[in-house]
């Protein structure tokens, strides 16, 4: 059995598609089933809709997860793991997915691998693909002990799709933790468009010099109906928050178009945005290797740039 | 003229001056010494809190120096206040002469004050020393309370009274003068045409027995407020008088400037730069007491024209003011008396320096507290410490380089000095420095000067990855414990080289590698390209092909002018190019930082203020000239990002380059030099 | 409170892509292709740990680290910032790229200090990335784990932890003793020590183990073995951006969204 599970709420989400995608795949070629887990308060529909897309069963571990940091999420889906004898648990690589992968092979004595960019089977073993030295390398990996807990990138999984037949959802409360981890506040998540979901994404570096000019970002990105984000140098600078970065130890992200500003494109960085269908580069030194991976660059000051293509976007603007 | 100057020519020395009166004189006299040898001693202390000094070495030119200044000469570089202090410290010399005169006459007996030397001297021209005085004083009423220039400090009363006082001496000894003359109707009243005059005008006022009767108190006034400036001299700056030709005669007296003192760190207790006035020198502390507050440091300091939170001259007199109330416990001093941001703000130009009349050394100060900030208090701004951190992981200055040590020789037939048999034939080791290696910009300036080394069939290798940062950015910050490191290992490397005679285009790696470096026991012939290119072209080994004539200006950086003297081979270079060169208004040794200096290439700071790179950039524009040429990869990059700035009011665009990139856009490619 | 602080040298991530290379016999970076450093999220932790020395939350802060000989620099950088003490698992090999080998390295060492009740790891290491050895090292402990962790208080003898979460900030109140990862933030970069510690750590001991010595010879290092590196690759890259030719910026923004329009990436409104 692949166990494919993931934060839900409401339907089937983004990266429940992909995680979902990747495990459908990888059931067929090992010719096991597929169970998805949906963890959440709310986690019935995803369930449901997931075994409309391929999952032969259908999980909704139900609760409060944050509440326990990621113990809740870890013993429930260990619990789920050894009743299917799951050979492989697919998790998506996100703040969550990092925190439970390595705890949770730990747990069924298996072997994590995180960050998975790709999955193949030679020799009926399981060869992963994952960036390493800050994405300038790739590697490829096999467990010598299975269970394998893998946590996959976002955008490098193609999506799982609807393919009839049902499944039906078998609902699961989480298990009470011991309580050696407890929540005690959180920021309210931030109103607009969540980064790995925006369709237009204004980035901002190093180049940008302060956290003022972040204000402007905010507009442009307003503008074009997308979410702000921020290299490492910027997020570590303190001109934008930490779960505004984008890249290897951020967000990944795959938007349509990817505005990155002032952003050299340290290799760090160019590991979130590689699902970016367009990346468009506005830098001052024409050999950073940001214009490597753009489509369209332009070798401009951002600061004498971004003001005018604000000014032009609000005068088309309705 | 025999007949005019009449031999029995003379007056009545001390007139109408009783025995009691010369009784009162002295004993004010005493006082006065008395008063003033406290003084002196009160500053005497504080000089003994601090460390030895050496100040004896090279005595010629320490005396040359001290002679000239002594002479007005640093103070004439000023024209206005350098008169008016010309005519006041002349004119106070013939008048205290003409005192001298009086007591040998009269109080010991020695009849001098006769015949033409009476009537010349005596007379004419102590009268006409006394004018000058007067007209100093205008001009310096005129400038302070007047003209107000921001860079003159106020202290009210005190600056009013010492004035006022001088004013009033002089006043009282014409007045005195005048009396005598009315009262004695002196036939030899025309040689003292002042005088005379006065003379005229007070007896219009009362008569001769008025006169008379008044006569004793303008003596008292007149010899009081002497007794009382004289007093008051080493409780005020007035005692410049004594301490700033001393200062000029214990200041370095080169010829390598500003030389940073290095730290023994195998020391059993380390002194990790200045907080307390036992870590500076006896000199240094000296120096504080010879500032005469004419602010010119400050009209010169590139940093306080943009607005940064330094003045040089506030750091002497806060220094200054700090020991004097609190003396050996006065501190810290780096971060406490002296704000950290005035620290921070100095780009280690050397122009306030360059400028000061009595030979003040600002920046030893400045690094100084900088050190025991970096060392002692680990406090440094954010990318200072980053640029360390840099320089220790990488052994360079440039945070998040995307090159590598040799990419700028990538494609160029250039040879490796490890490569060579026999390092003695090669005419010379080029260093690259970190800039060509990891700055972009900075590479094309390597890469234009070997097309010229390899034009004229220059012999000479490079270390290429076996260079490190010299560690000027680390010396200059403060971080001395790091440059001492890479020092250390750069001498080692290049003795194990066998390399003599080094060649390169950066004025802070000539200015390590030729003065810093001996202290460690690396002594080498450093020559910086324009130098270097300047004599190969003397030599005929460089052709040069016509082309259209541009409008060009040279941008001395300070490290290769004002710290190296090299202001004309740059300058010789540019005229025998297709150039027409127009100076800046401030250049050669009055040349205006670009702002990156002392480190600030790896900190220039964002805090929206004016940038240094931008004023810079402006008056270069102000020339007319479409080119800003310089001699320095760091200048470089400054005044490109200053030539940003302009508007266009501001001129046409400016471009800046090295000028070494001008000649090789100029070389005759057809007749390729001897081979 | 005693608290280990977990690091690793790294070659230096500042190493441009295009200079990257692999070595496909040892499948690792060839041997001076940049300088070994101390990790950045290692120096973040650092940092952290002496955060809360100077906090009074710990009283006794102790780098541990595996690593070839070299690496004892990174060691010597963590006495500078006043470490109390530093323990350097001499490894030989070529770097250690199984995070279970290396959570099985640290643990062994962790149990022959005197016992803490903090150990702090940087988030993942900047060569393999794995980010697992935090984790591993607490279940293996059966301690609780918090990651992504950047700030650190005590309150009613427990920890208060602030970490990044999917959203946002998140502060998690933590029960000792407890392993927690760490992540960048501007609060926690590495402060430069004074001149005097910096001398005074290269004169204090590093106590040296050996595997051997932790009771992990060769065969009990490949029985803790889970992953094997199969194969290590640069990808290529290759430039094929379009720039946008315009030396104003009126002209540039115009022109940027007339392409932007013809590849059907961003509509104008009309």
């Amino acid at each position: 059995m692949i166990i494919a599970a993931t934060w839900e709420s409401g339907g089937l989400g983004q990266a429940g598609r992909e995680v979902l995608g990747a495990a459908v795949r990888l059931g067929a070629a090992l010719g096991d089933d597929v169970a998805f887990a949906a963890l959440g308060m709310a986690a019935v529909d995803a369930a449901a809709e997931a075994g409309g897309c391929g999952a032969a069963r259908a999980f909704a571990l139900e609760g409060d997860y944050a509440a326990s940091g990621a113990e809740g999420a870890i013993a429930s889906l260990a619990e789920l793991a050894r009743e299917l004898e799951a050979r492989a648990v697919l998790l998506a690589a996100d703040e969550q997915g990092g925190e439970i992968g390595p705890r949770l092979a730990e747990r069924l004595s298996g072997t994590a691998v995180t960050h998975a960019t790709s999955v193949e089977v030679a020799d009926g073993r399981l060869l992963w693909t994952r960036p390493v030295f800050g994405g300038k390398a790739f590697a490829a990996v096999t467990a010598h002990v299975e269970p394998v807990v893998a946590t996959l990138r976002r955008g490098a999984f193609s999506s799982a799709e609807a393919m009839g037949g049902a499944a039906a959802v078998e609902t699961r409360q989480v298990p009470v933790t011991d309580g050696a981890v407890e929540l005690i506040g959180s920021e309210e998540p931030q109103s607009g468009v969540a980064l790995e979901d925006a369709a237009v994404i204004v980035a901002g570096g190093g180049g940008l010099g302060s956290g003022e000019a972040f204000a402007e970002l905010e507009e442009l990105a307003g503008l074009l109906g997308g979410a702000v984000g921020a290299s490492l140098v910027a997020v570590d600078s303190g001109w934008a928050a930490p779960e505004r970065q984008v890249g290897l130890t951020g967000k990944v992200v795959s938007p349509d178009l990817y505005f990155a500003i002032g952003i050299s494109g340290a290799s760090q960085h160019l590991a979130g945005i590689g699902g970016a269908k367009a990346v468009v580069a506005v830098n001052t030194d024409p050999d950073a290797p940001i214009f490597n991976t753009a489509k369209l660059g332009v070798v401009m000051d951002w600061k004498k740039f971004v003001p005018v293509l604000i000014e032009e976007l609000r005068r088309a603007a309705p | 003229m025999n007949d005019v100057l009449a031999a029995e020519a003379t007056r009545e020395v001390q007139w109408e001056v009783t025995t009691a009166m010369v009784v009162v004189m002295y004993a004010s006299m005493g006082i006065a010494l008395l008063v003033f040898g406290y003084g002196i001693w009160r500053l005497f202390r504080v000089w003994r809190l601090g460390r030895r000094a050496a100040v004896w070495n090279r005595l010629g030119a320490r005396l040359r120096r001290m002679l000239a200044a002594i002479a007005q000469a640093t103070v004439l570089r000023r024209r206005l206040p350098g008169f008016m202090h010309a005519l006041i410290f002349y004119g106070w010399w013939v008048l205290l002469g003409a005192t001298c005169v009086v007591f040998i006459d009269h109080d010991l007996g020695l009849r001098i004050m006769q015949g033409a030397f009476y009537l010349v001297f005596q007379s004419l021209i102590v009268d006409l020393f006394g004018a000058l005085v007067l007209l100093g004083l205008g001009i310096a009423f005129y400038r302070r309370y007047v003209m107000r220039p921001q860079q003159l400090e106020h202290r009210e009363p005190a600056d009013a009274l010492l004035l006022g006082s001088i004013l009033l001496i002089v006043l009282t000894g014409f007045a005195l003068e005048g009396i005598r003359i009315a009262a004695t109707d002196d036939p030899w009243a025309n040689w003292s045409p002042i005088g005379a005059v006065t003379s005229l005008s007070l007896g219009r006022l009362a008569n001769d027995a008025a006169l008379t009767r008044a006569y004793p108190w303008f003596w008292l006034t007149h010899l009081l407020l002497w007794h009382v400036l004289l007093a008051a001299l080493p409780f005020t700056k007035f005692v410049h008088v004594f301490t700033s030709p001393l200062n000029v005669f214990f200041s370095d007296p080169g010829p390598a400037k500003g030389v940073v003192e290095p730290t023994d760190f195998t020391a059993e207790a380390v002194r990790l730069g200045i907080n307390a006035p036992a870590d500076m020198t006896w000199r240094q502390l000296f120096s504080l007491d010879a500032c005469t507050e004419c602010g010119r440091c400050e009209a010169v300091c590139p940093a306080h024209a943009a607005g940064k939170p330094l003045s040089p001259k506030r750091v002497i007199l806060d220094l200054r003011d700090g020991i004097r109330a609190a003396g050996a416990n006065a501190g810290p001093l780096a971060g406490g008396v002296i704000a950290p941001e005035a620290l921070w703000a100095c780009t280690t130009c050397r122009a306030c320096e360059e400028v000061c009349p009595v030979a003040i050394e600002h920046v030893p100060l400045i690094v100084g507290m900088r050190q025991n900030l970096a060392m002692e208090q680990a406090a440094v701004p954010t990318r200072v410490g980053e640029m360390v951190a840099n320089l220790e992981a990488r052994e360079h200055p440039f945070r998040g380089a995307s090159s590598g040590r040799t990419d700028w020789m990538e494609g160029l037939p250039v040879q490796e000095l490890d490569s060579i048999e026999e390092a003695g034939d090669l005419d010379v080791v080029y260093w690259i420095g970190c800039a060509a290696a990891f700055d972009e910009r900075a590479q094309q300036i390597a890469r234009a000067l070997v097309s010229v080394l390899l034009h004229a069939g220059v012999r000479f290798a490079v270390l290429a990855s076996k260079e490190r940062c010299t560690g000027d950015p680390a010396r200059r910050t403060g971080n001395e414990y790091h440059y001492d490191l890479l020092a250390r290992s750069n001498v080692e490397t290049l003795e194990g080289a066998g390399v003599t005679r080094i060649l390169t285009h950066c004025p802070h790696c000539l200015q390590q590698l030729r003065h810093e470096y001996r202290a460690f026991g690396g002594r080498y012939e450093v020559v910086h390209h324009s130098e270097f290119v300047s004599s190969l072209i003397e030599q005929g080994r460089v052709r040069l092909a016509p082309g259209a004539r541009e409008r060009v200006t040279f941008h001395d950086p300070c490290y290769l002018g004002r710290y190296n003297d090299v202001f004309e081979a740059p300058r010789r270079i540019l005229d025998v190019l297709p150039t027409e060169r127009v100076e800046m208004p401030r250049s050669r040794s009055e040349s205006f930082c670009c702002g990156a200096g002392g480190g600030h290439a790896f900190y220039e700071d964002d805090d929206g203020g004016e940038k240094i790179s931008g004023i810079r950039a402006r008056e270069a524009a102000a020339t007319g000239a479409t080119t800003v040429v310089t001699g320095c990869p760091f200048c470089l990059t400054m005044l490109e990002s200053g030539a940003r700035t302009l508007t266009a009011e501001q001129g046409p665009p400016l471009r800046a380059r090295d000028f070494v990139e001008l000649v090789a856009d100029a070389l005759d490619s057809k007749g390729s030099g001897p081979a | 409170m005693h608290a280990v602080v977990l690091l690793k040298q790294i070659l230096d991530w500042e190493l441009p892509p295009r200079k990257f290379r692999i070595d496909q016999e040892t499948k690792r970076p060839p041997d001076g292709l940049a300088p070994a450093l101390l990790g950045p999220f290692e120096q973040n932790a650092l940092e952290l740990a002496i955060q809360l020395k100077e906090t009074g939350v710990v009283e006794r802060v102790t780098a541990l680290l595996a690593g070839p000989p070299g690496a004892a620099d990174a060691l010597r950088k963590a006495l500078a910032v006043r470490c109390d003490d530093a323990v350097h698992i001499v490894v030989e090999a070529p770097d250690l790229h199984d995070p279970s080998q290396t959570a099985e390295l640290l643990l062994a060492a962790i149990r022959r200090l005197e016992p803490p009740e903090l150990v702090l790891a940087g988030r993942q290491a900047g060569d393999w990335d794995h980010g697992q050895v935090g984790h591993l090292v607490a279940e293996r402990l059966r301690w609780p784990v918090l990651g992504l962790v950047w700030q650190v208080e005590r309150i009613d003898g427990r920890l208060l932890a602030w970490r990044s979460g999917v959203y946002g900030s998140e502060q998690f109140a933590v029960r000792l003793p407890a392993v927690m990862t760490v992540t960048s933030h501007s609060s926690l970069r590495l402060r430069m020590g004074n001149v005097m510690d910096l001398m005074a750590a290269n004169r204090k001991p590093i106590t040296t183990w050996t595997p051997e010595e932790l009771g992990l010879g060769p065969e009990e290092l490949a029985a803790a073995g889970r992953l094997e590196l199969a194969d290590v690759w640069v990808p290529e890259v290759e430039r094929h951006c379009e720039l946008i030719e315009a030396e104003d910026p009126a002209e540039a923004v115009a022109a940027l969204l007339d392409r932007l329009e013809e590849l059907k990436l961003l509509k104008r409104p009309a």
